[in-house]
């Protein structure tokens, strides 16, 4: 089982607060992995860290063996892995489509030459509409499609957050708690398509607060707090964890 | 009647201004107050290599689009490295510069004495000089940098613009180099500028530093900001607002003095009773949005 | 010559750094380019032409009145203006549109009221001033360097010691951290308004007595005072004294070596360098990007 993502003695220092220490982990190919620990004990730093949002002060990332800590974020995201964020970011008042059309790389009409002079533009935008749209479909938004982004509900939004993933053509998605704030139908629903992502072939790390899913659905779990792993292991180790346990009851 | 043509000529080269300044300001969200001093560069290139170099219209006036591209991409792309209230800042320094060589460096400008006679553009045989003339001229061009303004916002180029506006993170996070489309637009920005700075030029046919200064940049961003961000239709609607009710207080026998002072005073006034109420603008969708 | 120049640099700079430091506070707590600053500046120095020459009121008098009501005007556009933009959530962007305006609209009012021509508060003619070491300096000039030297220090024990002043450093430092201890960051900004506008007035007033005064001194005067923020790094008391210094220092210089008209150019050209190398300044702290 290769690795796919890989972080090496991780530090991030804020004012003094060490926000990720000394953290080191691993993401096999082909796995869900779920993040998981207190409040503010670095989860979010760390996927900021990994995307290249946040530089850190030691360490190293490496996606497919590469070393990606210098590159900027949307190199990054070029290389492959598509995130989601804690506090929902979309674009609210644009249609469903085109947030998803947004995610789709390599499109000549981005570029200023191809805006002008594109004459496979209109084939490929075409082409790129179908594609957008099965993967609306994929997470039950293809009705939805013509609508703007600020019209669906928070969970709608969820899902479409998870479908401009699928564009980018991510093999590695980083879900900063995609279930958080979403009904027990949604939840399942999420859960479900995480299942399927995993089937197409996908690598799946996110962080998540609910307990219960995590254990459900995770191959591994990693636990952090206040910036240090303190677990690594399967679900059925971890839920035993004395430390586990210490940390959340803390 | 040709006072109205006056007035029209000047709203088609303000068209030019506001529709630039929009791609710059209101889809990509960079406020910059150096507009005016691409239009001056555009002016003065055109004025210069026709006096000192006698080369045709359309030569000079790429010349000027040319440096104006160039000086514009100097000035962004070290400066978007920064947080963007630190752009506005290099972006009036960079007008306050211009303006200050455009004053100062006699031997090349002429500085505050202005650049008199200037020849005005023959196509075909036939000299543009007569006010009907140059309103086909003028709107002429102000059709062209209208559409292809229009063909940029509505491609997936434009798309990505409104997302860097909207939310530049969530742009990054799928990819977008953002950096590179700020600066991409900031260029074409400015050469656009530079094309209204050539037509102003040619018209007026005297051009001095005065018509180039930081105030003047301001004034053009209030059309942007009052016709709309974020709409190519608000930039037409400000500047044929913003120029014709200054000319009818004028007409109704304002004493010039008082109305420059008044002209601004109104313009300041409406800047911010619009960023209270309206921050979006007459026509525009989008209201500069918390990151 | 060259302590002239120094003697020089230092008038002008501590001018300079005052506006820095008016603006400074102001940048510290709201955290935008309140560009209004520069009119309210401006007005500092019209009103005390305004009570001395027009309505010949005792010079102390009108002093002391111009300073407080061009205090109340910064808090005015605050309360006027920018606090109910930042309650719709407006961005830095459009607060500093909002101030633009503003600064027009009160700009052209006193051109208007006042007309555009050179004004004064020099009673008599120009002195010809003390020769001190072999360089000229005038009364009002070393004025000019004390009372600057002491509103720096008095704003510094303000700000250090009382307890305004550590409310106003704690919002300067984290406004979400200092609403949690309950601090009321609404009246914070008040105080800054005022004793920022106050710096500015002052400011405007000494120059007005040394050279002369027209509408647009106080967009200059808010230029050189930005720059100076940005050279000496935002957030610092002594980096705006400083910046001002420098600031005052190469115009100086720059007048002496090359032609006195190029002195805005090169003003704002040492401003581009440091914003594109050093946009923290000297002792700036770092300017936080977005939050993730």
């Amino acid at each position: 089982m290769s690795v796919v993502l890989e972080g090496k003695k991780l530090y991030k220092n804020f004012d003094g607060i060490k926000a990720v220490d000394d953290f080191s982990f691993s993401i096999e190919e082909n796995r869900i992995v779920s993040l998981i620990g207190p409040n503010g004990s670095g989860k979010t730093t760390l996927f900021n860290i990994i995307t290249g949002f946040l530089e850190p002060d030691g360490g190293e990332v490496l996606f497919k063996g590469k070393p990606v800590l210098d590159e900027p974020p949307h190199k990054i995201a070029n290389l492959g892995i598509g995130r989601t964020f804690q506090n929902l970011r979309l674009l609210q008042k644009v249609s469903v489509l085109d947030n998803v059309l947004l995610a789709f790389k390599n499109q000549s009409g981005e570029k200023l030459f191809g805006v002008y002079f594109g004459l496979k533009n209109r084939n490929e935008q075409g082409k790129n509409k179908e594609k957008a749209l099965s993967f609306l479909e994929f997470v039950g938004l293809s009705e939805k499609a013509e609508d703007l982004a600020e019209n669906l509900s928070y969970g709608q939004q969820k899902l479409l957050t998870l479908a401009c993933c699928l564009a980018m053509d991510a093999e590695l998605l980083l879900l900063d708690e995609p279930v958080a704030g979403l009904s027990p139908v949604m939840i399942g629903k999420m859960f479900g398509m995480i299942k399927d992502l995993q089937k197409q072939g996908k690598t799946i790390f996110f962080i998540e607060h609910n307990l219960k899913v995590v254990m459900e659905i995770s191959d591994k779990v990693i636990v952090i707090d206040e910036g240090k792993k303190i677990a690594e292991g399967e679900p059925s180790i971890i839920k035993e964890d004395s430390k586990v346990i210490e940390a959340y009851l803390d | 009647m040709n006072y109205l043509f006056h007035i029209l000529i000047l709203i088609f080269i303000y068209i030019i201004i506001s529709v630039s300044l929009n791609l710059i300001s209101g889809y990509a969200g960079l406020i910059s107050v150096a507009h005016a001093a691409f239009y001056g560069i555009g002016a003065y290139v055109v004025a210069l290599l026709a006096l000192n170099i006698g080369s045709g219209f359309i030569v000079n006036m790429i010349c000027g689009m040319l440096l104006a591209g160039i000086l514009g991409a100097i000035i962004a792309i070290p400066s978007l490295r920064i947080h963007d209230d630190y752009f506005v800042i290099a972006t009036f320094g960079f007008q306050i510069i211009v303006f200050s060589i455009l004053n100062n460096w006699v031997t090349l400008t002429k500085g505050p004495l202005g650049i008199p006679g200037i020849p005005q553009p023959i196509i075909l045989g036939i000299s543009i000089s007569s006010h009907v003339q140059f309103l086909i001229f003028t709107g002429f061009f102000a059709l062209l940098t209208f559409l292809f303004a229009r063909r940029l916002v509505n491609s997936p180029f434009g798309r990505v613009l409104k997302a860097i506006r909207e939310d530049e993170i969530f742009a990054e996070a799928l990819g977008k180099n953002v950096t590179k489309y700020k600066i991409l637009v900031f260029v074409i920005g400015a050469s656009m500028a530079a094309v209204a700075g050539s037509l102003y030029a040619w018209y007026i046919t005297f051009i001095d530093p005065t018509s180039f200064t930081v105030q003047e940049s301001i004034f053009m961003l209030s059309i942007v900001i009052i016709g709309g961000t974020g709409n190519l239709w608000g930039s037409v609607l400000g500047a044929a607002l913003l120029i014709t009710i200054p000319e009818a207080l004028r007409f109704l026998g304002m004493p010039s003095a008082i109305a420059a002072n008044t002209r601004q005073i109104l313009y300041g006034t409406l800047l911010v009773i619009f960023m209270l109420y309206r921050p979006q603008g007459l026509l525009g969708e989008f209201a500069f949005r918390r990151k | 010559m060259l302590l002239q120049i120094l003697v020089n640099s230092l008038i002008i700079g501590s001018i300079y750094g005052l506006v820095a430091l008016g603006f400074g506070l102001i940048y510290g707590t709201t955290r935008f380019f309140h560009f209004a600053h520069g009119a309210v500046y401006t007005c500092g120095a019209y009103l005390t032409f305004l009570f001395t020459v027009w309505f010949k009121f005792p010079l102390f008098f009108s002093l002391v009145l111009s300073i407080i009501l061009t205090s109340f005007l910064g808090i005015l556009i605050e309360v006027g203006i920018y606090r109910p933009l930042r309650k719709r959530e407006a961005t830095s962007l459009v607060l500093l549109i909002a101030s633009l305006g503003i600064f027009i609209v009160i700009q052209n009012i006193v051109s208007l009221v006042f007309g555009d021509d050179t004004k004064t508060l020099r009673s008599g003619v120009v002195k010809e001033g003390i020769n001190i070491f072999g360089a000229r300096i005038t009364p009002i000039q070393i004025a000019i360097i004390l009372v600057s030297l002491g509103l720096f220090v008095i704003t510094s024990l303000i700000l250090a010691k009382t307890k305004t002043g550590k409310t106003i450093r704690a919002v300067a430092n984290d406004p979400e951290l200092a609403i949690i201890h309950g601090i009321d960051t609404n009246k914070v900004i008040l105080y800054t308004f005022g004793i920022g506008s106050a710096l500015a007035a002052i400011a405007a007033i000494l120059i007005s007595f040394d050279v002369d005064m027209v509408p647009s001194m106080g967009f200059f005067a808010l230029m050189m005072g930005v720059v100076a923020v940005i050279i000496g790094g935002v957030g610092s008391i002594p980096g705006a004294a400083l910046g001002g210094l420098l600031l005052g220092l190469a115009q100086n210089l720059g007048v002496w070596k090359i032609h006195s008209k190029w002195q805005d150019a090169i003003a704002f050209g040492i401003l581009l360098l440091f914003l594109l190398f050093r946009p923290y300044g000297f002792f700036g702290k770092k300017v936080k990007k977005v939050q993730i």
